[in-house]
C-alpha cells in the first residue's frame, strides 16, 4: 500500500521540462570537455617502462663505479708511502697559500648586496606566479572599504585548487548536519556584513545558502542572481564562533575539502 | 556502442528519457524546487559535457542518479525566501494520504530518502541502488529497513510497510 500511494504521489508531481531547452542552450554555449588522446596514455606507459628499464640496467653499472679497489695485501706499505707524500705536498701547498698576501684586498671595495624587496604573501608557488592586481572581484564591505583580498569569480577561476597545500582538511560530506533558522540567520548576517549584499560591478545580488554544519563548520554556496535565475560563485566553511572563513570544493567521492593555511578573514 | 554513439539527438533522447526520474529524485532529495531545478541542470550539463564512454542505459541511469545524488548533497533549503517556496506549499495531492505519505519521505534523513525512493518510485532492486549509489548492499539493506522503520513510527497504521 506504502509503495501504490507514494508512486501515485510522485506520478502526481508535474516536473519543469522547460529546464530541458535551457540545459541545452547552456550546453551549447560552454566549451565541450575533450578527453587527451590515447596516445598521450600509452606514451606515458612506454616512458614510465623505459625509464623503469634504463634504470635496472644502470644500477649494476653505477654500483660497480662506486666500489674501492681491494688492494693486494702486498702493495699495501706502497700505497700507504704513496699517500703519505700526497698528505706533505698538501700540506706544503697549503702553506704557500697562507703566506700569499692578496695583493687585491686593499682595493676591495665593499660592495652591498642588492637585495630585491620580495613580498612573500604566500608559500604557494602556483600563487606567487598569478599576478596580483585586478584579480578576480573586489571585495568591499558595507562601508565601503576595500577588504583587501579578492576571490575568483565561478568554480572554474578558484583561487583554491587544492595544489601544493600543505594543511589541507578534508571531511565526508554524509556527516553533514542540519543547522537550526537561528543559525542560518545569523551565518546570513554574518556573510553580508563581511562580502556586501550584491557584486559592486554586475550589481547583481548575493544569496547566501547555509546548507548546513560539518565538522563544527557552516557549510555555505555562495551565489549571485542573474536576472531570473541564481549561479554559483563558489562555496563557503564558516567556523561557529566565525572567526574562520575558508573557500572550500566538494571532490567526487563525497568529501569537503578546504586549506586552512588560507582564512580569508585574516588575509 | 561504437565511438560516436553520442551524438547530439542521442543526448537528447536520454536527458528527455530520464529527466523527469532525476527531477523528481532531486524533488525528494533537496525538498525544493528551485534547488531541484539547480541540481537537475547540473546534472545533465555534466552528462552533455562528458566524454564517458556508456556501456548500456542502465550504465546511463546509474551514472545519472549518483551524479544527482553528489550535486543534491550540495544543495538544501536555503533562507532566501523571496526566491524559494517550500515544497509543502508547492505540491498539493489530490488525497490526504498522498501528502502524508510523500512528506512523511521527506522528513527522513537525506541518505536514507534516496534508497526509500529509488526503491519504492523507481523500482530498482537492493543490488541496482547500491550498484548506482556506490555502496555496498548490505549498506543499502541496513538504509531502507531503518528509513522503513522511522516511516512506520511516523506514519499511523504503517501504511502497510513491512
Amino acid at each position: 500500500m506504502f509503495k501504490r500511494i507514494y508512486k501515485s504521489a510522485n506520478d502526481d508531481i508535474k516536473t519543469n521540462r522547460e529546464l530541458i531547452d535551457k540545459i541545452f542552450e547552456t550546453a551549447e554555449k560552454a566549451p565541450a570537455a575533450t578527453r587527451r588522446p590515447q596516445i598521450f596514455k600509452y606514451g606515458t606507459a612506454v616512458a614510465a617502462v623505459f625509464v623503469f628499464a634504463a634504470a635496472a640496467f644502470m644500477y649494476p653499472q653505477l654500483a660497480k663505479l662506486n666500489e674501492q679497489p681491494q688492494l693486494p695485501v702486498e702493495n699495501t706499505e706502497e700505497q700507504g708511502k704513496i699517500e703519505e707524500k700526497a698528505l706533505q705536498e698538501d700540506v706544503l701547498q697549503k702553506t704557500e697559500e697562507e703566506t700569499v698576501i692578496p695583493e687585491t684586498k686593499t682595493e676591495q671595495q665593499e660592495v652591498t648586496p642588492i637585495i630585491p624587496k620580495v613580498e612573500v604573501q604566500s608559500e604557494d608557488p602556483t600563487e606567487l606566479a598569478q599576478p596580483k592586481e585586478n584579480e578576480g572581484i573586489a571585495i568591499v564591505s558595507e562601508s565601503g572599504d576595500a577588504q583587501g583580498f579578492s576571490i575568483s569569480e565561478g568554480p572554474s577561476g578558484r583561487m583554491f585548487d587544492g595544489s601544493g597545500a600543505a594543511e589541507m582538511k578534508t571531511v565526508a560530506l554524509e556527516l553533514l548536519t542540519e543547522v537550526s533558522e537561528e543559525e542560518k540567520a545569523m551565518v546570513e548576517v554574518f556573510l553580508k556584513s563581511t562580502f556586501g549584499e550584491r557584486d559592486e560591478q554586475t550589481e547583481n545580488a548575493y544569496i547566501f545558502e547555509i546548507v548546513g554544519k560539518l565538522d563544527g563548520m557552516f557549510l555555505c554556496r555562495w551565489k549571485h542572481w542573474v536576472i531570473d535565475h541564481s549561479s554559483l560563485l563558489t562555496e563557503l566553511v564558516i567556523s561557529e564562533d566565525l572567526t574562520e572563513l575558508y573557500e572550500c570544493i566538494y571532490t567526487e567521492d563525497g568529501f569537503v575539502q578546504w586549506n586552512t593555511s588560507n582564512n580569508m578573514l585574516e588575509n | 556502442m561504437s565511438e560516436n554513439t553520442f551524438e547530439r539527438h542521442d543526448k537528447r533522447e536520454i536527458v528527455e528519457k530520464y529527466f523527469d526520474m532525476i527531477y523528481k529524485l532531486a524533488l525528494s532529495q533537496t525538498k525544493n524546487r528551485d534547488s531541484a531545478d539547480d541540481a537537475v541542470q547540473e546534472v545533465f550539463l555534466r552528462f552533455l559535457k562528458s566524454d564517458k564512454k556508456f556501456e548500456s542505459d542502465e550504465h546511463i541511469k546509474a551514472w545519472l542518479i549518483r551524479v544527482a545524488v553528489n550535486c543534491c548533497h550540495n544543495v538544501f533549503s536555503n533562507s532566501w525566501a523571496q526566491k524559494t517556496t517550500p515544497l509543502t506549499e508547492d505540491i498539493i495531492f489530490d488525497t490526504e494520504e498522498k501528502g502524508d505519505v510523500y512528506y512523511a519521505v521527506l522528513e527522513l534523513p537525506q541518505k536514507y530518502r534516496a534508497v526509500i525512493h529509488l526503491f519504492y518510485y523507481e523500482d530498482m532492486s537492493i543490488e541496482e541502488i547500491a550498484r548506482a549509489l556506490g555502496q555496498n548492499a548490505s549498506t543499502v539493506k541496513s538504509q531502507l529497513s531503518r528509513g522503513r522503520k522511522m516511516l512506520r513510527n511516523m506514519l499511523e497504521g504503517g501504511y502497510g510497510l513491512v
